[in-house]
């Protein structure tokens, strides 16, 4: 008897199998968990950008804060931005003023800032690879107040960024997002340098 | 929700946001992209201020972003960056100059073939020769332009 005769017959539910992100996006929009963000353009997609189904929702509901508030064009607006690969910008200080990873915990965080003279929206979601945001939900920057007056555990930014966690947990189990050294391992083409 | 990407229908007054914005994006950027060029060149913020007429705390503001800006402020900009603007309008049906057969989707989507045995022909040559997937019920122009 040799040895392999000893061994237990392997568990087909427990077999490690390698999927990548990209195939795991494919089935997750297949199955109607992530839209692909409907470009409004002949320009072809430069960039790649998913809304989870909440996300979706937020924009079809009619009783959404995006819908009531009156900041749905701008959000529109800031989506086809990111998707057609138009310039990822700082202010003339350098600081981040179109995409800005937020202060973890937890880790990766991104906003997408509508910044409007009246309603300000931020677009909370994790990158799945450069260039592909998955888009967790939108918030009314009234609704998140502020994040210094808050107490951190306890803030509607944290609970924000607790639901984008959860949500990419579900939807990618055991993958986690992105992480690169600067803002260009994010953002490949178009984009202003500074500090993340 | 069940479509792989479906268009969520805005009202007039969302569109006329969406338009809004979208214009002054791109009067942003275009002024954005000629003072990069002249800041190159040699020009400095305190220039461009002079050139403004002197208000530094308008330039640093209206520098971060679009937020504020109106025609006038695009056409503030362009005449102090000693610059021309060339506004053009097209159809979104209208063809591109150059045609795109990329985009960035390629890859990240569910794809539905129309007859599995068509991807296929066998020209008389005997080389098999690939013919791209094409979506269900879309042009082949959608098809490549995503």
């Amino acid at each position: 008897m040799s040895n392999f005769d000893s061994l237990s017959p392997v568990d087909p539910d427990r077999v490690l199998t390698y999927m990548s992100i990209a195939s795991s996006i494919v089935t997750l929009t297949a199955s109607g968990k992530l839209c692909k963000y409907p470009l409004r353009s002949r320009q072809p997609a430069k960039r790649r950008l998913f809304l989870t189904e909440t996300a979706v929702k937020d924009l079809e509901d009619h009783n959404s804060a995006v819908n009531i508030l009156g900041v749905r064009g701008f959000i529109e607006s800031a989506m086809t931005r990111w998707v057609l690969g138009q310039r990822v910008f700082a202010d003339d200080k350098g600081k981040p003023r179109f995409l800005k990873r937020l202060e973890p915990p937890p880790p990766e965080i991104w906003e997408i800032r509508v910044i409007e003279p009246r309603v300000q929206a931020r677009l909370f979601g994790r990158f799945a690879e450069p260039d592909t945001l998955i888009l967790n939900r939108f918030h009314s920057r009234g609704v998140l107040r502020d994040k210094k007056k808050s107490a951190a555990h306890d803030s509607e930014w944290q609970k924000a960024m607790n639901e984008c966690e959860a949500t990419w947990n579900k939807l990618f189990p055991g993958i986690a997002p992105f992480t690169g050294p600067d803002i260009h391992a994010y953002v490949t083409e178009n984009c202003d340098d500074f500090a993340i | 929700m069940t479509s792989q990407s479906k268009q969520i229908v805005m009202t007039t007054d969302q569109r006329a946001d969406y338009g809004f914005a979208r214009v002054r994006d791109a009067a942003y950027d275009a002024v954005m992209e000629l003072w990069r060029r002249r800041k190159a060149e040699g020009m400095t913020q305190s220039q461009l201020a002079d050139a403004l007429g002197g208000d530094a705390g308008w330039l640093s503001r209206n520098l971060r972003g679009p937020g504020n800006w109106t025609l006038k402020t695009v056409g503030r900009f362009v005449e102090a960056l000693n610059g021309e603007v060339e506004l053009k309008i097209h159809g979104l049906e209208d063809p591109l100059p150059v045609p795109q057969n990329y985009h960035a989707y390629i890859g990240y989507e569910p794809q539905t073939v129309t007859d599995p045995a068509a991807m296929f022909s066998l020209p008389s040559g005997g080389l098999a020769v690939a013919k791209p997937y094409l979506r269900k019920g879309f042009p082949v122009a959608a098809n490549l332009i995503s």
